[in-house]
């Protein structure tokens, strides 16, 4: 996990994000782990540079855990995890400027983030 | 009849007929007596035997012959051996060393001789040189054990090769779980010597103490911290407690839970906590994370935290006017 974030960020800086974009990246790899460490035991987080529209970083999170029953009870950010906080999800959207969540019983959960530079 | 009749009137043209016949076939052809001595032979054998004629053979036996002392001692046996039997003994691979001093393998057929009562009198032999076949033989022999050699070594080759990757395979395989077991034993006490290092209380002054946090927060670092808060607050009788986070590189909602949960704790024990040092990109991913901490009192340096402190427990920092 501590790596994960650690990467992200390295190569968040490496692409010249600003500072609080950088530890904004480097908290939803962190969040996007702690799900996948919690929930589904392992999984994987990838981080791919995207250049269109603009430069940014893609953050998949994949695994092959329970999954999520309802995304959307999730989202509206009135679900209280057991971790205590429940802003994994909802915080790590707000975070970044796309989000997508393919999740449902049985078959795992896929996140994909992406923050482009220089907005929000 | 009438040619029988004629052959026996005329013995010489019989013996004569006989010569031409034993002549003509390419085999060489002899006779001996009870004694293995030579009674008669065809040309073909008196040329192996290095006389021009056959009747320079007879009276001879196998020791005047040009063969090795030992190729003699095995004729002998044989003819012996067929004598006592009384049955024919066919293709006997026999040496033999001739006259102009080749050695030579011939293929031997020796069939008992009677007389007219029936009674053993000698032996009638033939042979026919069967040196260039057995030197085939020999030769395809040899090619085939050189191939068989070949095939042994190959598969031995295989086998050591297939031992030596066996082998490494397993070196490989052993060495990696060492390696992996070695890195885990030197995690563990790095975690251990870190959470000893990273949770260091300072008590700064009566009823106040210090916690500056270096890192990343996990849950384990958590729970050391919480219980450094807690240790710390019963030995020094501490009011307040400032946790300085300027260390710490991000805040996602589970350092922040741990964070919560240390100062609910130590609001039971009757500190209150002040968190510092929240850098401007912390701040802003807090809040767009959704962290509520609105209960909590966060302030941006240790300076301004201490001050704080001071204040909240009775203290003023004056400076002395001189």
């Amino acid at each position: 996990m501590i790596h994960a974030r650690t990467d992200a960020k390295r190569l968040a800086d490496s692409l010249g994000f600003a500072i609080p974009d950088a530890v904004k990246i480097a908290t939803v790899v962190s969040e996007l782990a702690r799900n996948i460490v919690a929930y589904a035991g392992k999984g994987t987080i990838t981080l791919e540079v995207v250049a269109e529209p603009r430069v940014g970083i893609r953050i998949s999170a994949r695994d092959d855990g329970p999954g999520i029953a309802d995304v959307a009870h999730i989202l509206s950010g009135k679900y209280k995890s057991r971790t205590g906080m429940g802003l994994g999800i909802v915080g790590s959207k707000r975070l970044v400027d796309r989000f997508e969540i393919d999740s449902g019983p049985g078959r795992g959960t896929t996140i994909v983030a992406v923050k482009f530079m220089g907005n929000r | 009849m009438a040619d029988s009749t004629k052959a026996s009137q005329n013995p010489l043209e019989d013996v004569a007929l006989l010569r031409t016949v034993l002549d003509a076939i390419p085999m060489r052809a002899f006779w001996k007596d009870r004694e293995s001595r030579y009674l008669g032979c065809n040309t073909l054998f008196a040329h192996d035997a290095g006389l021009e004629r056959p009747e320079q053979l007879v009276g001879k036996n196998d020791y005047d012959m040009p063969w090795k002392k030992e190729e003699s001692d095995f004729f002998v046996s044989v003819d012996r051996r067929v004598m006592e039997s009384g049955k024919a003994e066919y293709h006997i691979l026999e040496p033999q060393l001739r006259a102009d001093g080749t050695q030579t393998w011939v293929d031997t057929n020796k069939v008992p001789l009677r007389n007219a009562k029936g009674e053993v009198i000698g032996i009638l032999g033939t042979y026919e040189d069967v040196t260039a076949r057995k030197a085939e033989e020999e030769e395809l022999r040899k090619n085939r054990d050189k191939l068989e050699e070949l095939v042994r070594a190959r598969t031995s080759e295989l086998e050591v090769a297939s031992n030596q990757l066996r082998e490494e395979v397993k070196q490989r395989e052993s060495s990696q779980a060492e390696r992996d077991r070695l890195q885990q034993q030197i995690i563990e006490a790095q975690k251990r010597a870190i959470a000893e290092l990273s949770t260091p209380i300072i008590p700064v002054m009566e009823g106040i103490l210090v916690m500056p946090l270096v890192g990343s927060v996990d849950s384990m670092r958590a729970k050391e911290i919480m219980r450094s808060v807690l240790t710390g607050i019963g030995q020094h009788r501490a009011k307040v407690v400032i946790l300085d986070i300027t260390g710490v590189p991000l805040v996602d909602s589970g350092v922040a839970g741990h964070l919560n949960k240390t100062i609910q704790a130590a609001r039971l024990k009757g500190a209150r906590t002040i968190v510092s040092g929240i850098s401007d990109a912390v701040a802003e991913t807090i809040v767009d994370l959704g962290i509520d901490w609105t209960g909590i009192v966060t302030l941006s340096d240790l300076h301004t935290s201490l001050l704080a402190a001071l204040d909240s427990v009775g203290f003023k920092l004056v400076r002395e006017q001189r």
